[in-house]
């Protein structure tokens, strides 16, 4: 029998579909602001690729910011352990997690066996988070969220953002885009103060290998790089980094189906 | 009103005779019907009202709370001392005379104005526009001291009894009442120069120079409010004061280690608070705390041996400094949703190494055990101390980690956490979760916040407990 | 820009160089937060002190939170920060003293003491007058000789003690000269200049400080640098660290001058110099605990603020800039009173600002400083 896991987040919902240790499908939407509706939504389309339907779920987990508005959920748990279990089971060398979402962050370190032992979250301020990336995108009018990882790749003099506030950094990428700097320069240097803020939120935990980079973030090839810079260490990501939190929920709720 | 008082076992004697005293009270302190109400629903839902003991105790608090209020009304000399107090010179002032009264009054707001009546928030807002404006960090407990005054809660008093052993905040803003409100003040003092390696030994050069202070701010205080602090009041107030340090320290003792915990810490917390952090005549001329520790012991061995207890047996057990106080919604979370089990705190327990030093003045002046019994809390000592006192605390009560919810207001905590994490966690062993929060105002950390953490720290423990059973 | 004051500023950037060799050459290094540390005791020890009194920038507050939360003053954490910096004089130091002046302070102390092998020792400073606070540094003071003494394997001699007295005292001396020039409407050294002066004195090598001083205060007294100076600033802070001048240079932009300024970590306490009478700790301890303008972290407040006005008085200013480190409490707290007293002594206007050595808080800070230039009266 099939079970579910839900990651609701601030800014993405996921679901994934789980039966006897394989994957059948999930799915990935916008959260917006009725969390009720996208959970619906998501879950719909994940049953859909899976080829089930509600009935086919034993047990379904619901985690993630969201997790107690999801209505169909038999349980909600709380996402870090569920994202613990879910890159584990991707990826078993894990030592330790570096999860960079919409609207939080977080750094969790494993034991050998996969327990969570340590963990520390940012969930207070954007900067460190995928909305920091998406108001300077914005900004520096790049278009798509996804086109600016390559490009700040591209960039072999890198800005120096100095502000650990989004708001005061975005004035201050403005001032230097009026300065002359150019948007490829700025947005190198908007990816290594993500790196340095998240970094910083890290040394609250020790970080094991190996380290694996996951949420919606780790899909930037440049916030990677940077990271990987900054920690003076290789990060794995996984093949689809955004649907750990949901694949450990669904491990979960097979426990209890 | 009268629903409300019976809960805390105000008998029909006492609240006819004291009707129109208490709702003079509550109309200076601006307490309405709604907030009555408010009260009651709080009172119920997080105070555990069957115990008898507790209700005591509560009775105790909010009997405090009305002479607070009226205390510029009855024609004494009022003296504050303030959190974190001196027990012992607090304790002899108010021997000292009938006359006189003596709190520590920000205690007695957060426990009684804040926990039951939830207006603790009023108080701070007028702070903020009085001298301790927002989003500085400014000592929330202290902004409820210093709006209590401003929106007349409570009496500008006559004499304000400044410590500062420990922080700084505290006779500074001392120092603002009595600039805006020409209060004198009387100050005490000491510098934490502890350092690695010395705790449990006290620092002589800290211990001698906070003593001279007390000495000669006993002697001032006396010339202030006109009445002279004998030696016999020292003797008395002092012995109040073990008296109360026995008893939560007995109650602690019982409870600490037993499973499942049969008294929730904000409970547990509040019997302890009454005879530390405030003196409080009535409490000890009738022996109300020595009733009232008789009367819990003996309800918390009926419920061990009956199996009962607050959270389940089993519950992932920690440690804490203080528990949430003034907004009892997160404690009972954490207790309650979570299912953490808070079995042990900082401030209710003196550990073994601590007890000789507060209980027997061993021939020493009073004013040198008056501070000898601050600089002997592990937390009050050094950063050293205060992690070497946790992992003795945290195996007393047979914990599993330590939470430590530091006030993020509370400059010499607030440098610590992440020290006392590392420190914790690499020698010793001990999970700690390190989370951020106001013991105070409720305004700046949302519960959900605190519940992502706190639930992920409760499975940790769990998971921990599980493979150490395997 | 005076050639005394360029030579010291070669010789600040040379320091950490001198302090390697000198490491090398079997020297110890003792770290100090200036102010509170009686300078005379670390020099006659034969150690070599070095003022932590780097500031400014926004990197090493950053890296602080590596080990503080935020909620600590702006200064302590830059102190913290530098640890993980290549700034020399934090990471060549050997013993760090700590004047426990408050709970920011003591978190200076803490995190090296832990995450260093670097020696920690804290020393106190009473927070209020009379007979046991004078007992009390006295002790202090004794108890951080025999450190001193253990750490290096010196003996502190009497006559050693005295020679440093006497040259701190002629750097004193000269540095209130200096001060007491900028009474004049001609000011001959600008606020910022004068702070550098201070920060050099924590670092460089101090018979070379001296000569630069003796030299410089000639040159000023020659009167060709001198300034008319319309719109008279008095800054009042509890730090002002070497590095951190913007709110000077906005001022300067904005047309006024700051003329006179108090600030415990950062600037000497030169009003006074050390009465060698008898015990010399004893004389020491009376300096630095009396002899001096309060801070904002001693208790009461009268005598503090009767200080700074009769300053403000003598040195005939227009304005005050009160500019403080985020979460300082005690200079914070004081604002609220010294505010209100000050309006009705003098009714002079006065501007509070914070830092937390943030890029961005120069914007908001050019405006605010330039509307209370606006409404000055002066010249």
């Amino acid at each position: 029998m099939a079970v579910a896991g839900v990651d609701v987040g601030a800014a993405t919902a996921k679901v994934l579909i789980l039966e006897s240790g394989e994957i059948l499908g999930y799915s990935i939407t916008l959260t917006g602001a009725d969390i009720k509706k996208s959970a619906d939504k998501v879950m719909e389309q994940a049953l859909q690729k899976a080829g089930l339907s509600k009935s086919d779920l034993k047990f379904t987990i619901s985690t993630g910011y969201g997790r107690n508005f999801v209505d169909f959920a038999d349980r909600s748990m709380s996402e870090i352990l569920c994202h613990a279990r879910g890159v584990k089971f991707l990826i078993p060398s894990v030592g330790s997690i570096i999860d960079i979402g919409g609207q939080d962050s977080k750094a969790i370190e494993l034991e050998e066996d996969g327990r969570v032992c340590n963990f520390v979250m940012n969930d207070k301020c954007a900067a460190g988070t995928g909305r920091f990336l998406e108001v300077m995108a914005n900004v520096l009018e790049v278009g798509s969220i996804d086109k600016i990882g390559p490009l700040a790749l591209k960039s072999r003099n890198h800005a120096r953002i100095s502000n650990t506030c989004t708001i005061f950094a975005e004035t201050e990428v403005v001032s230097l885009r009026a300065q002359g700097w150019n948007r490829i320069d700025l947005l190198a240097g908007i990816h290594d103060a993500i790196a340095s803020r998240v970094v910083t939120m890290a040394s609250g935990i020790r970080l094991k290998d190996d380290a694996v980079f996951t949420g919606g973030v780790a899909k930037n090839v440049a916030v990677k790089k940077a990271l990987e810079e900054e920690m003076g260490k290789k990060l794995l990501v996984p093949d689809e980094p955004q649907i750990t939190g949901a694949l450990g929920a669904a491990l979960r709720a097979e426990g209890f189906a | 009103m009268e629903e409300l008082l019976k809960l805390f076992n105000f008998s029909e004697d006492e609240i006819k005779s004291e009707k129109d005293r208490i709702k003079r009270a509550f109309k200076k302190a601006g307490i309405d019907s709604a907030d009555i109400e408010r009260a009651k629903l709080n009172a119920r839902k997080y105070l555990d009202l069957e115990l008898e003991g507790m209700r005591k105790i509560y009775g105790i608090w909010v009997r405090e709370f009305i002479d607070l209020v009226l205390a510029g009304e009855e024609g004494k000399k009022i003296v504050y001392g303030i959190y974190p107090t001196f027990p012992t010179a607090t304790d002899a002032l108010m021997v000292m005379s009938e006359d006189v009264y003596v709190t520590s009054p920000e205690v007695v707001l957060d426990n009684v104005y804040g926990t039951l009546f939830g207006k603790i928030n009023r108080l701070l807002r007028a702070a903020e526009d009085h001298g301790m404006p927002p989003a500085r960090a400014h000592c929330s407990l202290l902004q409820a001291r210093l709006g209590a005054i401003e929106l007349g809660v409570m009496p500008v008093p006559d004499l304000l009894l400044a410590t500062g052993f420990f922080c700084d905040q505290a006779p500074e803003i001392d120092e603002l009442i009595h600039r805006i409100y020409d209060v004198p003040v009387v100050y005490t003092d000491r510098c934490m120069v502890a350092g690695a390696g010395e705790w449990p030994d006290i620092n002589e050069r800290e211990d001698v120079y906070l003593s001279e202070t007390i000495e000669e701010a006993f002697e001032e205080t006396g010339k202030i409010i006109d009445h002279e602090i004998t030696e016999g009041d020292k003797d008395r107030g002092a012995g109040f004061l073990v008296q109360a340090i026995l008893a939560h320290n007995g109650l602690a003792e019982y409870k600490m280690d037993k499973d499942p915990c049969p008294i929730s810490m904000l409970d547990s917390y509040n019997f302890a608070f009454l005879g530390c952090a405030t003196a409080m005549r009535r409490a000890y001329e009738n022996n109300e705390i020595i009733k009232a520790h008789e009367m819990l012991l003996l309800e918390m061995r009926e419920r061990v041996e009956e199996g009962k207890g607050v959270v389940e047996e089993g519950a992932p057990r920690v440690a804490i400094n203080i528990p949430n106080w003034v907004d009892p919604s997160l404690q009972y979370m954490q207790e309650k949703e979570i299912g953490l089990a808070v079995p042990i705190s900082h401030y209710e327990y003196f550990i073994d190494k601590e007890i000789p030093i507060v209980t027997s003045m061993e021939g020493m002046s009073y004013e040198r055990y008056a501070g000898r019994v601050m600089l002997a809390k592990g937390i009050f000592h050094s950063i050293d101390a205060f992690i070497d006192y946790t992992k003795d605390l945290v195996e007393a009560g047979n914990c599993d980690g330590f939470l430590w919810e530091y006030p993020f207001s509370c400059r010499p905590l607030a440098i610590t956490p992440y020290m006392v994490k590392k420190v914790l966690e690499e020698e010793y062993g001990i999970p700690t979760l390190a989370l951020e929060g106001d013991k105070y105002d409720s305004r700046f950390y949302s519960a959900e916040q605190q519940r992502t953490r706190l639930e992920t720290f409760a499975e940790i423990l769990r998971e921990r407990k599980e493979k150490s059973w395997q | 820009m005076y050639g005394e004051i360029e030579k010291l500023r070669i010789f600040v950037k040379r320091r950490p160089a001198e302090l390697r060799k000198l490491k090398e050459e079997g020297k110890k290094i003792v770290g100090y937060l200036p102010g509170f540390v009686p300078e005379e005791i670390l020099n006659s020890s034969g150690a070599v002190p070095i003022g932590w009194i780097r500031g400014g920038d926004p990197e090493p507050v950053s890296f602080s939170l590596r080990y503080v939360p935020r909620w600590i003053d702006t200064y302590c954490k830059a102190q913290i920060g530098y640890k993980d910096t290549e700034e020399e004089i934090y990471t060549l130091t050997d013993l760090l003293i700590v004047p426990v002046v408050d709970a920011n302070m003591r978190g200076i102390g803490d995190v090296y003491d832990l995450y260093t092998d670097m020696d920690v020792f804290r020393t106190g400073y009473p927070h209020i007058d009379g007979g046991p606070a004078e007992k009390y540094y006295l002790t202090e003071l004794r108890a951080l000789v025999k450190k001193l003494e253990d750490f290096t394997g010196n003996t502190i001699h009497e006559e050693k003690l005295r020679e440093e007295v006497n040259h701190h005292n002629e750097i004193n001396k000269l540095m209130r000269e200096i001060s007491l020039m900028r009474r004049s409407d001609r000011v001959p050294i600008t606020g910022r200049e004068f702070a550098f002066l201070n920060h050099s004195s924590f670092i460089v090598e101090k018979n070379t400080l001296r000569e630069n001083l003796e030299s410089l205060v000639e040159s000023l007294k020659g009167g060709e640098g001198a300034k008319k100076t319309e719109k008279r600033i008095f800054l009042i802070g509890s730090s002002i660290a070497m590095g951190d001048y913007k709110v000077y240079d906005l001022l300067k932009r904005s047309g006024a001058e700051v003329v006179i300024e108090d600030f415990p970590f950062g600037i000497r306490p030169y009003w006074e110099e050390v009465k060698i009478n008898g015990d010399l700790i004893k004389a020491i301890a009376q300096k630095y605990l009396e002899k001096r303008i309060p801070s904002a972290f001693q208790r009461r407040s009268e005598k503090r603020i009767e200080s700074l006005i009769s300053l403000a008085k003598e040195f005939n200013v227009d304005g005050i800039v009160y500019y403080i480190p985020m979460y300082q409490d005690a200079y914070q707290t004081q604002f609220y009173y010294f505010e209100k007293i000050l309006r009705e002594e003098l009714g002079m206007p006065i501007l509070k600002l914070e830092t937390d050595y943030d890029v961005m808080e120069i914007g908001p800070m050019e405006t605010r400083i330039e509307t209370f230039v606006e409404t000055l009266e002066g010249g």
